[in-house]
Formats: C-alpha cells, structure tokens, sequence
C-alpha cells in the first residue's frame, strides 16, 4: 500500500517489506528515495513525530513581533526541559519544536557530551547548516599514513561519482577552485561575498600564499532544479522552506521516495532492535515500539538500512543482542560503541571595520565563507605539533540596532542614529579534525532504561592532546588573518569547555568501516561483516572525520551502498 | 509550551495559537498600571515619537512586562522590580513631566555610559531597544523589514533607505 504521507502508527504496516530503513534524516531520507526508485517496497520507520512539508513549518516566514516571546525561550524552560538542545546556535522560540526534549528522553554523560537530536520525521536534515564540501583523496588515507584509527577501505575515487549523483539531486551552490584537496562538485552558480569578505579574501591571497577563500558550498538552490524553486533568502531555512529551495529529507528526498509509491513512511516508530535469525544469518526485520502506545511488534524485510545517526544507530544494534551475538548485532570484532568522533570548533576570531560604510546588502544569505584547509597537505605544510588539519567558516554583517543596548543616548538625535546600519562585522569560525581513539565510546547502560524501556546510552568522549595542539595553530591562524584584512578590535578565543564533543552535530563513529572484520564492524559498501544484509550508512560508518561538514559524505556513501545492496541481493 | 508527542496538525494549532495578543487585548501579568504607565514613559524618552511611532506606541512597556513574567524565573524578575522600585525613588521619578522626565534620565544615561554602574537603567535601556526593533512598529515604520528576493550581497549603502530590520 502507497502511503505518501507520514503518518502515525495508524499506517497499515505489511508483516514484509524489501527493505527498512531506520531513520528518514540526511540518510535515511536518500536510502529511502534510493530504494524506492529501484522498486523496493520500503517502510522508513522515524522515532519523531509526523511531520511534513509545508503544513509542518508553522513558523516559517513569522517576523519577531508575531512570535510571542519574540524569538526568547525562558531561561527556566531552557534550563528544565532542554538543557542540551538549547545550546545549539539555532535554538528559538521558533525552533524548539524540532528538538527533543531532553527531560523526556535522558542519555548518560560520563564526561561532558552534547547530543543533539530533532524530534520530528527529516531528523536534523531540517537544521542542518546546510554546508557540503566533499572529502578530498587525503581524507581517505589519512589513517593508513599515520597510523591513527584503521585504514579505510574505500579512497576518493569509489565514492567521487556518488557525490556527483547526490549533489545533482541536492543541488548544491558554490564556486570550483581546483582544489586537490576539496575537489569541486556539480556546483550550481555561487552565492556572492560580501564587499567586506571579497576584501579579507584578497589579502588573505595575497599574504599567504597557502591559503584561499571561497563562499561556502551548501545545498540551498540559487537557480531553480527539479521543479525546486531558487532560494529567496528570507533567511532562517531551518523553519521550513516552502519552496524546497534547501535540501532537506522533508523537502527533497522523502518526497521523491514517496512519488514512486515504493515507501511506506512511519512516525512515532522507535526501533528497538534488530532481530537477527541465527540459522540464516540474517537480519530478519526490527522491533519497533509505537511511541505513542508503548506497543512493540515486529516487522521484517529482506534488508535493513540504519539511518537512525550515529549514536541512535549505535544505540539500536547494542540493543540487539542474541546468542549470535551477545554484545550488539555485527558486534564480532568488539569495537561497536568505539571510536566516537566529532569535530572539535570553538575557536573562532573576529574584528570589526569602517573601511566599507559604503556597502551593504540586501537580503539575509543562508550561507558564509569558507577557507579550505591548508596545513599538513604536502612536504611544506607539515607541522611537527599536530596531525591533521583544519579548516574556517565564517561570515561578514552590519552590526543591527542591538548597538542601541550599548551606546549613549536617549531621544530623537539617538533613534535617528539608529536608522544607518552599524560597523561590518567579520567572524570566522574553526572546524578540526578529530582522531579516532578507542577511549571515546558509547555503550548501553544496565540498570537506566527510558519510558519505553530501552537502555540508556552512556556517552563518554573527551578532546585529545592532538586537537588541543591543533586548535593552538587554529587560533593563532585566525588571528593573522584577521590582522592582514586590517581588521580593528580583534578577538580570538578558544573556549574548549564550551564545546564538548557533540556540538558540533557532526558525530561520526561508532560502528566504523574497515577491511578487517576483527577490527571493524563493516566493509566498504557500508555492509555488516558478519550479517550480510545489514548496512549502516549514518555517520556511524565514518572512520575518520576529515574536516569537512559531513551530510554530503553520508548521502554518498548510502547512495552507494544503496546501488551494491540491490545489485549484490546479500 | 509544547506537550509531549504532537501531530502536525496539533503542533500547528498550539504555534498559531499563542500570537501575541492585539495591544487592546493586553492583561499585564507582573506589573501594576502605574508600574507599566512609568515604563512606558521610560521607553518613550529614550526612543519617543518622531516622523515615526516611538517606545510607547511600539508597546515596549507591555514587551518589558511578558519578558518579566514569561522568560524570566520569577525571582530574578521579583528581584529586578524590588531595584526597579528602589531606582525611581531614588532619582524620585513619580509625578515628574515628560521634560523633567527626560532631563534626568539623561543624566543617569551620561553617568552610565561613563562607566557609572547602574544596572537598572542598562537593563531598561536594553529591554526598550530589543523591545522596539523586535515590534511591527520598529521593523515596518522605523526599519525597514529585508524582502523576500533575489540575492545581492554587496551593494552601495545609498540603495538602501534605512538600515534592515533584522
């Protein structure tokens, strides 16, 4: 039976399917619309609440004076109900909704660990910050070279025509620059710099000849694709955008998925586990629990994709144990739950300039710069501190009438002044690679279960000498930078107890890829060692981080995998 | 605000149905009306009437009274009116005029922007800038509200009349 849109448990759900997917976010969302169009009966199961395209963004386009609160959370419900979620940058009172609710759905921190999770059908997909670089050759023999976590099974060149299929879905704007290392894409036309960043740009060109600015690559449309509308840069995508301008499961693969009346879409669904059939070695389906009732049944299918991200995925397969595996499904080598990743930020530079009072804009662009990595590439880029690399995000405004707060003054002259934009702003912001350590896991708890009775998940993860290390170079890096664009009032902070692992939303880990069974819990297609037909292509596959914001890599990596699983049958 | 599981249509429901209610339909939920009267001459002297509304039209005082007793805990608000109280009868504001009003508030804006402390007025001044550019009134009339068009990042100033609303 067709079902096109998400609806609660009263979907009729088949005892069968071809496959299921667990988790319709970044990933989920493209197994789906992969699956589907192979002709795949598929039921996507999400643990959120329904929500669609559309009729779901109930804040989308509200200006400040239709907000009640005007945007503010109140302290005490921040404190109470989301204590983690509202450390994220986006977190409003026009977005709490799309976050769980941490009170309601507690995890463990051993050390100080920040996950971050949507509450609704599309996952993060909806407040994704929307950046997509791919990884460049370096990414994938990184281990291997110096000896960090295990050698990826995959390099560039398996996964450079996945991103070609996934970006021409997506749509992703930006500018090819020739990069060995952030090597271009299907790139539709970039956005534009501001005159304030086409400025740092050139003296960053010009004073470090290692080092470039481009605007950042995302996946928001600046021409119209596929019937998708060009973006109109109203500015806050994470509330839903009407005209799918920017991709998100909700948006864009979902409703692919959908058309081809393949997919049977399930909210409120939290799998349990995975059910594993000793005598076939097969995965034979999954446990769901109907959020809303407690009710657990069972549903099965020929494949099973986890989506459901990296700890949520992780979560699921410790939670599946058996006789064949007593320690987590497709757990043999032992190391699910290790080697848990994020990228280390918060170190971020700013400065501020009147040298362009002249210039400004005229909307609110969903996207910023971007400077490529530049250290440990080659011979003369080789630090002797740190391995790995880093890389910049940042972005260039007029200060708004907020300075009011902080000026002197009261009456007319006061308010009138207020009616020209204020002094250029321009912040950049670090994104670090991070190591695979054995240390930094997560596992099941024994004696804490949630409402619905499933084990808590303890996180334990903490920042390691190499990052420290780097992020001393990161920050000293911003710092010059600003300097040579001729910025005043520079600031520079590294506030690595503000940003433990987690925050920055892109965790990875966990059930890694590798080309040893014993040491890795699957291959290159993303396929489990040990039960063939099952695949996990969130960031739980990842064996390292690279620098790179991360959801283009997945949806390649599932697009391929997707394309094996069909072609192979395992 | 919102309760547990929610279907989008409840969810719908629940977002649309706390609007800010019209100025007319306005109960204060903290302060008293001589209380909100005197805010409201406060945010009107630091940003009155001109060629546009100002503070008082903007409904910044009723702003000043939501944030008091919606996002505030309630002993940090009760903690602000007790110095509230204790700074107007200092500076003995009640029964001034509007001018009389004026002059003093700002004197106490030049001592504390010469780096005076004075908590209360930071945070009243704070509260009617956030309260007056976060209104229809300031981000319409005052501001200019940035459209919803094609991208054009850097442009001369003078394309622009007033600064955006943002």
């Amino acid at each position: 039976m067709m079902n096109t849109s998400n609806g609660g448990p009263s979907v009729h759900l088949r005892s069968e399917y071809d496959a299921i997917v667990v988790g319709s976010g970044m990933s989920g969302g493209m197994a789906a619309k992969e699956l589907c169009e192979r002709g795949l009966k598929t039921l996507v199961l999400d643990r959120g609440v329904p929500f669609e395209h559309g009729s779901s963004f109930v804040t989308e386009h509200k200006r400040d004076w239709e907000l009640p609160r005007r945007g503010q959370v109140p302290e005490e419900e921040q404190a109470s109900t989301y204590a983690t979620q509202s450390k994220v940058y986006l977190f409003d009172e026009a977005t709490k909704h799309l976050f769980v609710k941490d009170s309601e759905q507690p995890y463990i921190q051993e050390k100080p660990y920040d996950w971050i999770r949507a509450n609704q059908v599309g996952g993060r997909s909806l407040m994704w910050a929307r950046q997509t670089y791919r990884w460049g050759p370096q990414d994938f023999t990184a281990n291997l070279e110096d000896g960090h976590g295990n050698d990826w099974p995959i390099r560039y060149e398996d996964l450079a025509p996945w991103y070609d299929h996934v970006e021409r879905f997506a749509g992703i704007s930006g500018q090819a620059e020739g990069l060995p290392h952030l090597p271009d894409g299907q790139f539709l036309p970039p956005m534009e710099m501001t005159a304030v960043e086409k400025h740092m740009k050139a003296r960053i060109e010009s004073t470090f000849p290692d080092r470039l600015m481009t605007i950042g690559r995302c996946a928001v449309l600046t021409e119209s694709l596929n019937g998708r509308f060009g973006c109109h840069y109203c500015g806050t995508c994470e509330r839903g955008c009407s005209t799918r301008s920017f991709f998100s499961a909700v948006s864009v693969s979902l409703p692919a998925a959908a058309a081809t009346g393949n997919m049977t879409l399930r909210a409120n669904s939290i799998v349990h586990s995975v059910i594993h059939d000793p005598e076939t070695n097969r995965a034979t389906g999954v446990r769901v629990i109907d959020a809303e009732s407690g009710e657990m049944t069972e549903v099965h299918a020929k494949l099973v994709f986890l989506c459901a991200s990296t700890l949520g995925t992780t979560q699921i397969m410790l939670n599946s144990t058996s006789s064949a595996f007593p320690d987590g499904i497709a757990n043999s080598s032992g190391v699910l739950g290790r080697y848990l990743m994020d990228h280390h930020m918060g170190v971020d530079a700013a400065g501020y300039t009147d040298d362009f009072d002249d210039r400004f804009y005229n909307v609110s662009r969903p996207n910023g710069i971007y400077i490529p990595r530049f250290r440990n590439l080659d011979a003369r880029s080789k630090r002797t501190d740190y391995v790995r690399g880093f890389a910049y995000q940042g972005s260039s405004w007029r200060i708004g009438p907020s300075r009011g707060a902080s000026m002197a003054g009261i009456g007319a002259d006061f308010k009138h002044s207020l009616r020209d934009p204020g002094p250029w702003r321009m912040e950049l912001w670090g994104f670090g690679e991070c190591l695979p350590n054995y240390d930094n896991h997560c596992r099941l708890s024994e004696t804490e279960t949630d409402q619905w009775g499933v084990p808590q998940l303890i996180v334990s993860a903490e920042w390691g000498e190499n990052e420290k290390a780097m992020r001393r170079d990161c920050a000293a890096c911003a710092g010059e930078m600003m300097e040579a664009a001729g910025f005043r009032d520079i600031t520079v902070t590294d506030d690595i107890e503000g940003n433990p692992q987690g925050l920055a939303i892109h965790e990875m880990g966990t059930a890694r890829m590798g080309r040893d069974p014993q040491t890795s819990v699957l291959n290159g297609y993303c396929q489990s060692h040990d039960v063939p037909n099952l695949f996990v292509t969130d960031g739980a596959c990842m064996a390292s981080t690279a620098v790179q914001n991360p959801s283009i890599t997945y949806m390649a990596l599932t697009a391929r995998a997707v394309d094996y699983a069909v072609r192979t049958n395992p | 605000m919102l309760g547990g599981m929610l279907t989008a249509s409840t969810l719908s429901a629940l977002v649309s149905g706390c609007q800010a209610p019209p100025a007319s339909d306005f109960r204060p939920q903290l302060l008293d009306d001589d209380q909100l009267d005197l805010l409201a001459r406060i945010a009107e002297a630091i940003i009155p009437e001109t060629d546009t509304p100002g503070a008082r039209a903007a409904g910044v005082h009723r702003f000043i009274d939501t944030m008091l007793a919606e996002y505030y805990r309630p002993e940090d608000s009760s903690r602000f009116l007790s110095a509230l109280d204790g700074w107007v009868a200092n500076l003995d504001l009640a029964g001034m005029t509007d001018e009389q009003l004026v002059a003093v508030l700002s004197e106490a804006d030049a001592a504390w922007a010469s780096g005076q402390e004075d908590p209360v007025w930071a945070r009243l001044k704070e509260w009617t800038i956030s309260g007056y550019y976060t209104s229809e009134i300031g981000m319409t009339q005052e501001l200019r509200l940035m459209p919803y068009t094609q991208a054009r990042m850097d442009i001369p100033r003078s394309d622009v009349e007033r600064t955006w609303a943002t």
